[in-house]
């Protein structure tokens, strides 16, 4: 009996489920121009540019919230959208406004600036920050609620649906946080004689060095045939097989195996100033096999590595 | 293999081109693969696209083709333009966005196509949960067919993995949880969303733009609900063969 309530309950938080997402879904949502969330002001723009850079970077997601919080209060529902700093100190001539999207692909169509300034121009909303931030705390009361708003408010993705619909059930199954979240001990991190730069809250570091300290094999080559006149190879030394190629000015990796071809994205373009090639940090990190990082004391620590001290 | 017409006009600034002014290869974003081979679409009801040379001409926003039809210009033909970029600021994890119609457009036909969004869509293998980066997607493994098929130590189909680092046994377990379940490559859903997008263009007038819905369009390119992880597309509105018309622009 309890087994056959147990079915019908189930089969009808299904039917509801199924109810309300074919109401709302929508995989590809058409552009309104006409009603986007109204721009942040500029202080508030900079709080949703660091919680972005925080959360792309899997660092503290607990500050990304906050920082995303503190603008939806004050501001409620509103977007950004910026250029890495660097395209400013390098760009030829004036630069469209960011947040004037069609002036951006304007530019990319007309060919301006020789650089995918689509690409480059990175972008968040308020609420997306928080619901981006309770996914990664875990917290499926947060998820909901942030889920449902983006819903409302026309961002009604496939995966922001499935996501608000799996912590609905975890809801009803009384369960309220994803257990990832244990306390690492931070203790044992390790600093890196590094040099880094903070730009744009991204963590920068000039790749040469880099590579040298976390054991990977890179070469730089001034090749005036490639986008950003440098060829950038970086191998891992347990996978010889696969080459990841980086571009300057170009948010993109080619991850090439075996001979064949994987483009994948990056958070923040590498570039080239005074002659130093600086990239993320958080992307090596990942090549390097390092599991967490933060910066502390103007440096950066590393987690050890499994199996090691 | 169906024969196939072409039977619309695109210009991808996603692709590889040489530039003659700084004269250097730029990488491709969007392989023009993606968007003009014979193979590339599912099945019925896409026509074969012409490609035009996106980094030649002007006239942004509007690129006129001025298409000949015999020697007279019969009327205007415009070609859908593919820019990858970057939609987070309005649509949150949108694979791409369609700005407008093919005709009569107060802006243009522009199609934007988020790349990264498409790899997050796609979903990060869950052997790669220990990245802080990815742990904010990692317990979404529940999106597979078959919860509990390879994950042993999943108590409920929301855990599929342990992204902590005190448990490195389990992320052996957790490669075999990942999201993509018919291990979809990145050119696929590209392809995927490309054509999906172009049908936007030439169905804006129809509701919702032309999204369809229904049993009937679980395996249509422009379905609405587009989760081609569970339900890969076969074709495009068998189902609404007008819809097929549409793409009919070549006069």
């Amino acid at each position: 009996m309890t087994k056959r309530i147990r079915s019908i309950y189930w089969a009808l938080v299904t039917l509801i489920l199924l109810t309300w997402q074919s109401s709302l879904l929508l995989a590809s949502p058409p552009m309104r121009l006409e009603s986007l969330p109204p721009v942040a002001p500029k202080e508030a723009a900079e709080k949703l540019k660091q919680a972005y850079a925080l959360l792309e970077q899997g660092l503290s997601a607990e500050l990304a919230y906050r920082l995303a919080y503190e603008v939806y209060q004050k501001h409620g529902i509103v977007r950004a959208a910026w250029f890495p700093s660097w395209l400013y100190r390098q760009a030829k001539k004036p630069l469209p406004d960011p947040n004037d999207r069609l002036a951006v692909i304007g530019s990319v169509v007309e060919g301006g600036h020789g650089l995918p300034l689509s690409m480059l121009r990175r972008g968040a909303t308020s609420i997306g920050l928080l619901f981006r931030a309770s996914c990664a705390l875990g917290n499926y009361e947060e998820i909901v609620k942030w889920g449902e708003m983006l819903i409302q408010a026309g961002n009604d993705s496939y995966s922001i649906i499935k996501t608000v619909e799996s912590a609905r059930l975890a809801l009803v199954q009384g369960i309220k946080q994803y257990p990832h979240r244990r306390n690492l001990s931070k203790q044992i991190w390790r600093p890196l004689p590094l040099k880094f730069r903070e730009e744009d809250y991204f963590i920068l570091i000039p790749l040469d060095e880099a590579c040298k300290i976390l054991g990977l094999s890179c070469t730089i080559t001034t090749n005036p045939k490639m986008a950003g006149g440098k060829g950038i190879r970086i191998v891992k030394p347990d996978a010889p097989n696969i080459v990841y190629r980086l571009f300057l000015g170009r948010p993109l990796v080619e991850r090439l195996e075996n001979g064949k071809g994987q483009t994948e994205t990056l958070a923040y373009a590498p570039y080239e100033e005074d002659g130093v090639v600086w990239v993320p940090f958080y992307w090596l990190a990942k090549q390097a096999g390092i599991k967490g990082w933060e910066v502390r004391d103007g440096k950066i620590y590393v987690a050890p590595k499994q199996g090691t001290k | 293999m169906l024969e196939k017409v072409k039977d619309m006009f695109v210009m991808n600034f996603g692709a590889g081109y040489y530039d003659p002014i700084n004269d250097r290869w730029v990488e491709a974003v969007i392989p023009n693969d993606a968007i003009e081979s014979q193979d590339g679409f599912p099945g019925q009801g896409m026509p074969l696209l012409w490609l035009l040379n996106a980094n030649e001409g002007s006239g942004y926003p509007f690129r006129v083709v001025n298409f000949l039809w015999g020697y007279a210009h019969r009327r205007d033909v415009y070609a859908a333009i593919v820019v990858p970029g970057n939609v987070d600021d309005v649509y949150d994890k949108a694979y791409g966005v369609t700005y407008g119609p093919i005709w009569g457009n107060p802006t243009a036909p522009i199609i934007e196509i988020d790349l990264e969004n498409i790899d997050e869509g796609l979903g990060s293998p869950c052997n790669d949960c220990n990245q802080p980066a990815n742990r904010g997607t990692c317990w979404l493994c529940f999106g597979r067919q078959q919860p509990f098929q390879h994950c042993g130590h999943c108590q409920t189909f929301l855990y599929c993995c342990d992204c902590d680092n005190d448990h490195p046994n389990d992320e052996q377990q957790c490669g075999e949880c990942g999201y993509n379940i018919h291990n979809l490559s990145q050119h696929q859903v590209l392809t995927w969303v490309v054509g999906h997008e172009l049908g936007h263009t030439v169905l804006w007038h129809q509701p919702d733009r032309g999204h369809h819905s229904g049993a009937t369009t679980y395996d249509c390119l422009i379905w609405e609900y587009e989760d081609w992880r569970v339900n890969p597309p076969t074709e495009f509105c068998v189902q609404n063969p007008g819809c097929q018309t549409r793409w009919k622009l070549n006069p």
